[in-house]
Order: structure tokens, then C-alpha cells, then sequence
């Protein structure tokens, strides 16, 4: 399932909990690399994974 | 004056002549210092030099060996360093302002282990900030030029490391790779990169990008090449947390001259052809056939949703490099590249969910190539989609748009995850005599096969033996 779009106003709320200045002008360079950055992300949660735990298997392990 | 005729050959061919002491490593090291001299103001491949270091290890090379003291074919082969492999005393800068004094108090194990082989640091190769991308750069070494065209990019983010062995500066060099950064640079330069097992080469005092996707591998110009340093390269490093105790092979011996009894699936995932130019797939098209008259039985298979896999190593990049830079980009977030700066800071809004759902899809493809590889012992697609793209900032041409140049590592990346071994090799030139290439892959641990595979290519085919005019 899709994660829901980002708003700007959401993205001020997320920035300034992470340290941002909310009124840097850097933010709204920053804010469409977000965006895309969490659109890109959208077809993880289409994947067929139930039943999969997270992981990756030890270093070592042969496929 | 030196030979310059030394510039040219493989590490092969130069440790031959250094064992029947046809020339001396002194003489080596004069000859690519005069060649880096004379080219390093078009490329700008380096970020440190080290002539005279370089100087005073060949001269001992010239003595240990004269002494009977001689380690095999990487004595007195100077060796390009990344600028993120730790260097004792020397700056190691990971292509950063931030870090631009940093002088390690040790070696990284990798460049260790190169050493006691005889082998020694030339310099250090300029880089993509942090290696963080595959074509962008950093704010105060700029980029490298390819060496096949000086208009044209190099790939990244081993930008210098591909510029430096294509032009003969240096006969091999190492490179790391998240997402493509040995195999693209060596594809888009004409050489042959190797991204090995995840774990088979020690991380230890290599600057991370993303901890669980970082490999470190040689880019050279054969696959001959890759073997020795493999050789030199390979082992368990209790340093290393990812360091794989994988029992110590010999590279060299795994060399064939074809590829008969072998079964190798052709990729024809969209993922793939929906972005690679005709001239890449004509080369691909003929390097199959070739693959296929060295006696493999070749058949068309796809992975299947890739971009899914794609997606997963982007967020697992993100979440990892955020992590890693957390501190320092608070501090002085205006010392990053623009384009790197917000590529990480991008991470400080990545949802926890996003992270583990694609260690999730990472686990999915496990079971996926896990499959492919009872099938088949290899796998092949093109390297990069397009020849290297130029750098004036338009991105890779495709016939109906254009793509942006960070795409470079598109077909690479895919093979990151899950920690597969996977060898770039040249397989013809563009019409505008720019380097194309194709990729060998396996199953974790297969790297002997993977390499030798790659030399029987090469045993058919002359690509890898030409060099660009500069």
C-alpha cells in the first residue's frame, strides 16, 4: 500500500523535530528530494512479503 | 626519460618483467610518475600524489627482490588507493572538506594486505563525495575527466580510480561499491571491476556509505588482474564485522580459456531494456554470442520485478548513510556537496517502516537468486545502460527521453543487496569511441568462477586491450 503523500506543512512539523530551522530557505530545496525520496519507496510496501521476516543472511552463507 | 611503454601493460605483464628482472620496480614507478605528470592536468584523477613515497617503496622492492626476497606479481606494482581507504600518514579525505585533514594512524587491512604482496600506495584517487553517487561530485576536488573523452563522465563514485588505471596513470586501483561504484567507473573507462562476495574483502579503515551494501574491489585492465589482487586482497578480518571466514582460494588457478559446461541466463527483465540504448544492447547481443561459441549454454531469463529490489537498496542506502552521518551533517551541513547534502539529510524523514519493509524485499530476492542460481551458475546484463553520459549535466539519451546521469548505476545496484559477486568487462566501443560493457554474476562465494569467466571473454575478444589516446 502506497505510504500518503507528504505535505509541506507535515514536512515543517517532521524537520523541525529533526533539528531544522523551520524558516531555512535550505527546506525548500530539501523538501522535493523528500518527496521523491518517499515515492520511490512506495513499491517496497507492494512487495510480496508475507510470511518474510527482515533480514539478510549472515556473511558466510552460501546462496 | 622513463618507458613509457610500461604504462600500457597489465600487472601481469609488469610482474613477469619485475620477476625476471627485464626491468626493475624502480623503473616502473619512474614510468608512471612521468605519465601521471604528464596527464593529470586534463583528469584531475587524484587527490594525493605520492611520487616520492612511491619512489622509496619501489627502490626497496628493487632491494628485496634483488635480495631473493621476491613476494609474487604484485612486488613493486604501485596501486591507486580510493580516497577513502585508510592510509598510515597519509590524508585520507573520503573526497570531503569535512574530513580533508584526516590522517589515519593506520592502514586500512585491505591496503595491509596489498603491502605484504609487495604491492605499494601511489596515491589516492580523487572521488564522489563520501562516495555518495554515481556521477556527482564535492565541492573542492571537482570531477575527474574520462579518459576516453574528455567531455564525458567517468561514472562514480571510484571516479578517480577508473580515470587513473584507463589513462595508465596506474596499473590497477581499488575502488568501493554500494550500488555500482567499482563496476560503473570501470565500465564507463574500459576496464574490467570486480564488486566481490559481500564480506570476502575486509571493510576495515574503509570510510562507510551504507555498511551492509559496501564491498571493496580492484578495477584493472583484466580480469587477470582482478585475480591477483584477489589473491593478495582476500580474508577473515575479525576487524571487519561483516568479514566472511570463507576458506582462501587461488584466483589465478580459477582462469579458463572458455566457458564450456556452463550454464549462464541472458537478463531480459524491462528493468534492464526499457532504459539501455540500441549501440549498448548491439555490444551485449554480440558478447553473448561470443559467450555463447566459448561453449556456455546460454538461455533468456528474467529476475523479475527488480525495480522493487532497486528501491529496496536506495532505502537501505538512505537509512545507512543517514545514520553514518547523523552527527557531522548537523554540525556543518554546509561543508557537504549541495546534491550530497540533501541526498542524506532526505534520510532524517524516512519512515522506520520503509527500512525494515526493504530489508524485507532483501530477504524476498534471497529466495529469488537462490533460485536462479540452481539454474544457472551465472548470470549476464549490460553494465551500464548508455555509454558514459557527458558532463555537462545533461543526463543518459535514451531513444524516447532522457534519464538523469545517477542512472549509471541502475543495472548495477540490483546485485548489492543480496552480496553477489559481479564482474564488469568491456565488450565493444560506441560510435563515439566511448567504452560499453557487460556483467558477469553469481552466487555468493563464486568469485573464482565469475573471474574466470570474464578471462575467457577476454581471451576471445581485444577490447580490454585498448587504450585511450591522451
Amino acid at each position: 500500500m502506497p505510504q500518503p503523500e507528504l505535505d509541506k506543512e507535515t514536512f515543517l512539523i517532521l524537520a523541525r523535530q529533526a533539528g531544522f530551522d523551520p524558516a531555512d530557505p535550505h527546506l525548500d530545496d530539501l523538501f522535493p528530494d523528500v518527496q521523491l525520496m518517499l515515492g520511490r519507496m512506495d513499491i517496497l510496501f507492494d512487495s510480496p512479503t508475507d510470511g518474510l521476516e527482515p533480514g539478510y543472511r549472515a556473511p558466510g552463507s552460501e546462496v | 626519460m622513463a618507458d613509457s611503454s610500461l604504462t600500457t601493460m597489465t600487472v601481469a605483464e609488469l610482474g613477469k618483467r619485475i620477476k625476471a628482472k627485464d626491468v626493475s620496480p624502480v623503473e616502473v614507478a619512474e614510468a608512471f610518475i612521468e605519465r601521471t605528470a604528464a596527464t593529470e592536468p586534463q583528469l584531475n584523477a587524484w587527490i594525493t600524489q605520492l611520487p616520492e613515497q612511491s619512489r622509496a617503496a619501489a627502490k626497496q622492492a628493487e632491494a628485496d627482490i634483488a635480495a631473493g626476497n621476491y613476494k609474487g606479481p604484485l612486488h613493486g606494482i604501485p596501486v591507486g588507493l580510493k580516497d577513502l581507504f585508510w592510509t598510515k600518514g597519509v590524508r585520507t579525505t573520503s573526497g570531503s572538506a569535512i574530513t580533508k585533514d584526516f590522517v589515519p594512524s593506520e592502514d586500512a587491512t585491505v591496503v595491509a594486505k596489498l603491502q605484504d604482496a609487495g604491492a605499494y600506495a601511489f596515491g589516492k584517487t580523487n572521488m564522489v563525495e563520501y562516495a555518495y553517487g554515481g556521477s556527482e561530485h564535492n565541492a573542492i576536488y571537482g570531477a575527474p575527466k574520462n579518459p576516453w573523452g574528455l567531455d564525458h563522465i567517468t561514472g562514480g563514485s571510484s571516479s578517480g580510480s577508473g580515470a587513473a588505471v584507463a589513462a595508465g596513470q596506474v596499473p590497477i586501483a581499488l575502488g568501493s561499491d554500494t550500488a555500482g561504484s567499482v563496476r560503473a567507473p570501470a565500465a564507463l573507462c574500459g576496464l574490467t571491476g570486480l564488486k566481490p562476495t559481500y564480506g570476502l574483502v575486509s571493510r576495515y579503515g574503509v570510510s562507510p556509505l551504507s555498511w551492509s551494501l559496501d564491498h571493496v574491489g580492484p578495477l584493472a585492465h583484466t580480469a587477470e588482474d582482478v585475480a591477483i589482487a584477489m589473491n593478495a586482497m582476500v580474508g577473515y578480518d575479525a576487524k571487519d564485522p561483516g568479514s566472511a571466514n570463507h576458506a582462501p582460494e587461488d584466483y589465478l588457478a580459477g582462469l579458463r580459456g572458455d566457458l564450456s559446461g556452463l550454464r549462464i541466463g541472458v537478463l531480459q527483465d524491462d528493468f534492464i531494456w526499457d532504459v539501455t540504448v540500441p549501440e549498448v544492447k548491439v555490444a551485449f547481443d554480440d558478447a553473448v554470442a561470443q559467450i555463447s561459441a566459448l561453449g556456455a549454454a546460454t538461455e533468456a531469463v528474467s529476475i523479475g520485478n527488480l525495480e522493487r529490489l532497486a528501491a529496496a537498496q536506495f532505502t537501505i542506502t538512505t537509512a545507512e548513510a543517514n545514520t553514518y552521518h547523523h552527527e557531522m551533517i548537523q554540525r556543518a551541513p554546509e561543508l557537504y556537496h549541495p546534491v550530497i547534502r540533501r541526498r542524506i539529510e532526505a534520510g532524517f524523514f524516512m519512515p522506520a517502516a520503509a527500512y525494515v519493509q526493504a530489508q524485507r524485499v532483501r530477504a524476498l530476492f534471497e529466495e529469488r537468486y537462490a533460485s536462479l542460481f540452481e539454474t544457472f551458475d551465472l548470470l549476464v546484463a549490460p553494465t551500464t545502460p548508455s555509454p558514459a553520459p557527458a558532463a555537462n549535466g545533461q543526463g543518459i539519451r535514451l531513444p524516447n527521453g532522457e534519464m538523469p546521469s545517477r542512472e549509471t548505476v541502475r543495472l548495477t545496484r540490483v546485485f548489492n543487496p543480496n552480496g553477489l559477486p559481479a564482474i564488469t568487462m568491456p565488450t565493444g566501443f560506441s560510435e563515439q569511441g566511448l567504452p560499453m560493457a557487460a556483467q558477469f554474476v553469481g552466487k555468493r562465494f563464486s568469485d573464482a568462477l565469475v573471474i574466470g569467466a570474464a578471462h575467457a571473454y577476454q581471451q576471445a575478444t581485444d577490447w580490454h586491450t585498448r587504450r585511450p589516446s591522451l
